[in-house]
């Protein structure tokens, strides 16, 4: 953007648990009730998908105009019903399934293929380069497949030994 | 708890082998139905992993899973109860949704692995309705556009790409590679059957002092015969007389064939990656290319010239030995070759796990180094907020960690070695204790002290080269890698260079664009439909907010970029049917972040004009105002620059380079925000700079600075890849459109500034 150019910074738009409650329509779409005012088309993402904590605050957006509506610091804080339908579409939007056993991880020709078990059950999947493999704190994982699929390892100090030995040879 | 069998094998290329075969669901269909349009998917709608599919019929959208080898039916749908098929891309996953009469249904689920696959049922199904006839032109239409996204499995069989590299090394023909690798060993054909033969010499006569050794035992020493000591005593000289003298022909023989088959290589990649279009380096890391051009190559030579000999002695000295053995005592031989499996087996275990301990090595050093990397020249950041002791302990963490593993692979060698060892030693114990037994208790037999003795000499030559075979495989396996690496290189397509198109000694500088639509690898347009007539000595300014399409616009004119729909003219002629050379000789072109080879100033300035004078250099640097900062430096003209030289400021390169430009003497100019980077007072030197090289010149100026673009007789307003507006610098303040809000908020700023 040419410096000056870019519309005025929204003031921070902190939502409050209070001003908001959501419902489900018919057409499977969420809408919102803000102070009053109906916003249809919802969307609701995590600013932040991977770190450990902010796990509970979460984005409204229209979807129609890529607007953002206002950021929510904790959704639990919601109304029950609300609530339940945050989670319900975060537990649909992101799908990250946690590695909880390493089978078999092989390498040629610098591609990794994982043989894994998750708590989705029983998975291959192929990694490009390391680089793919993040540590994001001593005891989380986050790996990346070549189709960018995001898998999850929450501990790594509580995976067995063979998977532990696996994953440090590949680190 | 036990291990599951691994059911869910869901590698991609048996997931398209898979895909391929439609009888699978012909238990599905009823007996007229059709399938138009199949895909697998890999989840549950509740998020399990399964294998399953949806099968678009022309009566019913059908959501099959797996159960058992065979599909079973999950769900159905009919078709005139769906509206439309939507696809949801999500995080990590996606859902295919159904619009119905009143609701809105979830389908399937499915990872990004299958979300390709997925988009095309639902553009097949959203197509159902239209002309058959352009359906067909469509799916054409989409799949060469899909081609040119960024490849990351390989299109023919489906398995990851390695990274950084668009040839997957599954279908690659190896003995192919292998003999393309031989070419370049062909030009020293001579030399090479010499070094072999060579080699087998040396081997054969390394076989000759166990025998001596057997003459000197049996029959030298019981007879004491002096005459036949001298004998042996003299063929045993000459023996290692010659060994060592073959020794040295080969070190240097192999050494001249390395050094020059590895020349031929490099000269050959660094020649063809000089010709490639630009589009090739932005892809790739440049660490990426240079190791191919270094680490690659030396790789390559180290298989050819150390690898492939050393197998051939490696297997004659088995072959060899292995004879002279059975000839010497059958039953002895066997005894003798008893541990060499146990030993290869040892070896192949215990190297596969080596590697994987020294790749762990390896690993935490480049962590280290990439820390290092991150901080060293972020030092600057590091102290203004004071975070010494932070990094400090980061690095100590990590140096932490590699010292760790560096112990762990010594203990693991600590091991390893002995180990091997002692099998071998087991081995020749083994034949001492037969031998000898069978030599005490029957003197009868073949065996005598000096077969003994000879046999075991020869045990010592044989597990060498055991071992060496063992790790051959993964020897192959790295050249075959580098091999493809090098080939890849060799193997895309140059521009279309100096050779070809028309010469034309002097352009006029009369540029149009017609119709010129473009996109980079990805599918999206970055220009779409840019009519524009430059006439020749005319300035135009190119505005427009980051992303808009300006340097797009401007890199087609030298052809960095071939435009992908319409034409590039410049006096009338397709920019394409120019000679790429004589083009690109008349277009100067000076950048945001000029870039300064290391050389002197003199060298800069000059660069790529080999005859002029050095009178001309300085009327140059003075036309583009550096002649006076360039006086100030001890050496002057002379002075080094670049990265391992004198630093010069932004705005000094930045005059270096116009200086640069001003001596080409180009028709056609290209100013890439040349000023955007500088203090007001520098801009100043340097738009007087300017002013002098654009004169007479057909000038694309790009800015952010709109200031900067007073002198220009026209101005282009880019947006979102459009012209959307177009006229002086007056006519477009008077339109109160895109430019005049610029303007006036540009004005605006500055006064604040002022203030």
């Amino acid at each position: 953007m040419l410096a000056g150019l870019a519309p005025k910074e929204e003031q921070s738009n902190k939502l409050l648990p209070q001003e908001i409650s959501l419902a489900r329509t018919t057409q499977g779409e969420i809408s919102m009730n803000l102070r009053g005012t109906e916003i249809t088309n919802v969307e609701i993402s995590r600013p932040f998908p991977l770190s450990d904590e902010h796990t509970t605050m979460v984005a409204f957006k229209e979807a129609d105009t890529k607007k953002e509506i206002g950021i929510l610091t904790n959704y639990e804080e919601l109304d029950p019903s609300s609530r339940q339908i945050v989670a319900e579409e975060l537990a649909t939007f992101y799908f990250i399934p946690e590695i909880k056993r390493i089978y078999h991880i092989g390498e040629k020709f610098g591609i990794l293929t994982w043989q894994v078990e998750t708590d989705r059950g029983c998975h291959t999947f192929e990694v490009r380069g390391r680089y793919n493999l993040r540590r994001i704190s001593k005891r989380r994982m986050i790996i990346k497949d070549v189709d960018g699929n995001r898998y999850e390892i929450k501990d790594w100090n509580e995976l067995d030994k063979h998977s532990r030995s696996l994953l440090e040879t590949h680190m | 708890m036990a291990a599951p069998k691994l059911k869910h094998r869901l590698i991609p290329n048996e997931k398209t082998v898979d895909c391929t075969n439609e009888d699978q669901f012909s238990h599905i269909l009823n007996f007229s139905e059709s399938l138009i349009s199949h895909c697998t998917t890999d989840l549950s709608i509740e998020g399990q992993y399964i294998e399953g599919a949806i099968l678009l019929t022309k009566e019913r959208l059908i959501v099959t899973k797996k159960k058992e080898d065979v599909h079973t039916v999950v769900m159905e749908l009919p078709l005139e109860e769906i509206g439309e098929l939507q696809v949801r891309h999500m995080y990590g996953n996606g859902m295919l949704e159904a619009k119905t009469m009143d609701t809105t249904m979830s389908v399937a689920r499915f990872s990004r692995t299958c979300a390709k696959e997925v988009d095309a049922l639902a553009a097949a199904f959203n197509r159902l309705g239209q002309d058959p006839n352009t359906l067909a032109e469509e799916t054409v239409a989409r799949k060469s556009s899909r081609n040119e996204e960024e490849l990351t499995r390989c299109p023919a069989c489906g398995r990851a790409l390695p990274p950084g590299s668009d040839i997957c090394l599954h279908c690659v023909d190896k003995r192919k590679t292998f003999r393309r690798l031989m070419h370049f060993a062909k030009p020293y054909k001579l030399q090479v059957v010499f070094l072999i033969l060579l080699v087998l010499g040396i081997t054969a006569l390394q076989l000759v002092p166990p025998i001596l050794t057997r003459t000197l035992i049996d029959q030298v020493f019981p007879n004491k015969d002096l005459d036949l000591l001298m004998k042996t005593i003299l063929i045993l000289v000459l023996t290692h007389v010659s060994i060592n003298v073959f020794s040295a022909i080969r070190i240097r023989l192999s050494g001249w064939l390395g050094q020059h088959i590895i020349f031929d290589l490099r000269t050959a990649i660094y020649d063809h990656l000089q010709r490639l279009n630009l589009s090739y380096f932005e892809k790739r890391p440049t660490g990426a290319i240079m190791s191919r051009v270094t680490s690659d190559t030396n790789q390559l030579q180290h298989f050819i010239v150390q690898v492939l000999p050393q197998t051939v002695v490696n297997i004659t000295t088995l072959v060899g030995i292995g004879i002279v053995l059975f000839t010497m005592n059958p039953r002895l031989a066997l005894l003798a070759l008893l541990p060499a499996p146990i030993v290869a087996i040892l070896t192949l275990i215990f190297t596969r796990r080596l590697r994987n301990v020294y790749r762990r090595v390896w690993r935490r050093f480049s962590d280290l180094n990439a820390l290092l990397g991150d901080t060293i020249p972020g030092i600057r950041i590091v102290k203004a907020f004071t975070t010494e002791e932070i990094e400090s302990a980061r690095f100590a963490e990590q140096s932490d960690e590699l010292m760790q593993q560096h112990i762990h692979a010594v203990r693991f060698e600590s091991i390893f070695y002995p180990g091997i060892s002692m099998v071998m030693t087991i081995g020749v114990i083994l034949v001492w204790l037969v031998g000898g037994r069978q030599l005490i208790l029957d003197p009868e037999s073949a065996i005598s002290a000096g077969t003994l003795i000879a046999f075991i000499n020869y045990m010592w030559h044989f597990y060498g080269p055991v071992q060496a075979l063992c790790n051959l495989s993964s020897m192959i396996q790295q050249a075959v890698t580098s091999s493809e690496r090098v080939f890849e290189v060799l193997d895309t397509q140059p521009e279309t260079h100096s050779s070809g198109g028309k010469h034309i000694e002097r352009l006029e500088g009369h540029i149009e664009f017609r119709h010129v639509h473009f996109r980079y690898e990805t599918d999206e347009e970055v220009l779409k439909d840019i009519n524009l007539e430059i006439k020749a000595g005319e300035m135009i300014g190119l505005v427009g907010s980051s992303g808009a399409g300006k340097s797009t616009i401007a890199s087609l004119v030298p052809r960095f970029y071939d435009v992908t729909d319409g034409q590039v003219l410049i006096d009338g002629h397709d920019v394409r049917d120019l000679n790429l050379r004589s083009l690109r000789a008349q277009i100067g072109i000076v950048t945001q972040e000029p870039f300064l080879f290391t050389g002197t100033i003199a060298e800069n300035i000059s660069y790529g004009l080999p005859d002029v004078s050095l009178e001309q250099i300085i009327v140059a640097a003075k036309a583009a105002n550096a002649h006076n900062f360039i006086m100030e430096f001890t050496d002057a003209y002379d002075t080094v620059v670049g990265e391992r030289g004198t630093g010069l400021s932004g705005g000094q390169k930045q005059r270096v380079s116009i200086a640069r430009a001003i001596l080409k003497n180009p028709r056609i100019l290209i100013l890439d925000e040349a000023t955007s980077a500088v203090d007001t007072e520098t801009e100043k030197l340097i738009q007087e700079a300017i002013d002098n090289l654009v004169a007479n010149r057909t000038t694309l100026a790009i800015a952010h600075r709109l200031s900067t673009l007073k002198n220009a007789d026209r101005i282009v307003v880019v947006e979102n890849g459009r012209i959307v507006e177009i006229g002086t610098h007056e006519e477009l303040l008077a339109q109160n459109g895109i430019f005049s809000r610029l303007w006036h908020l540009q004005t605006e700023v500055s006064k604040m500034k002022a203030v």
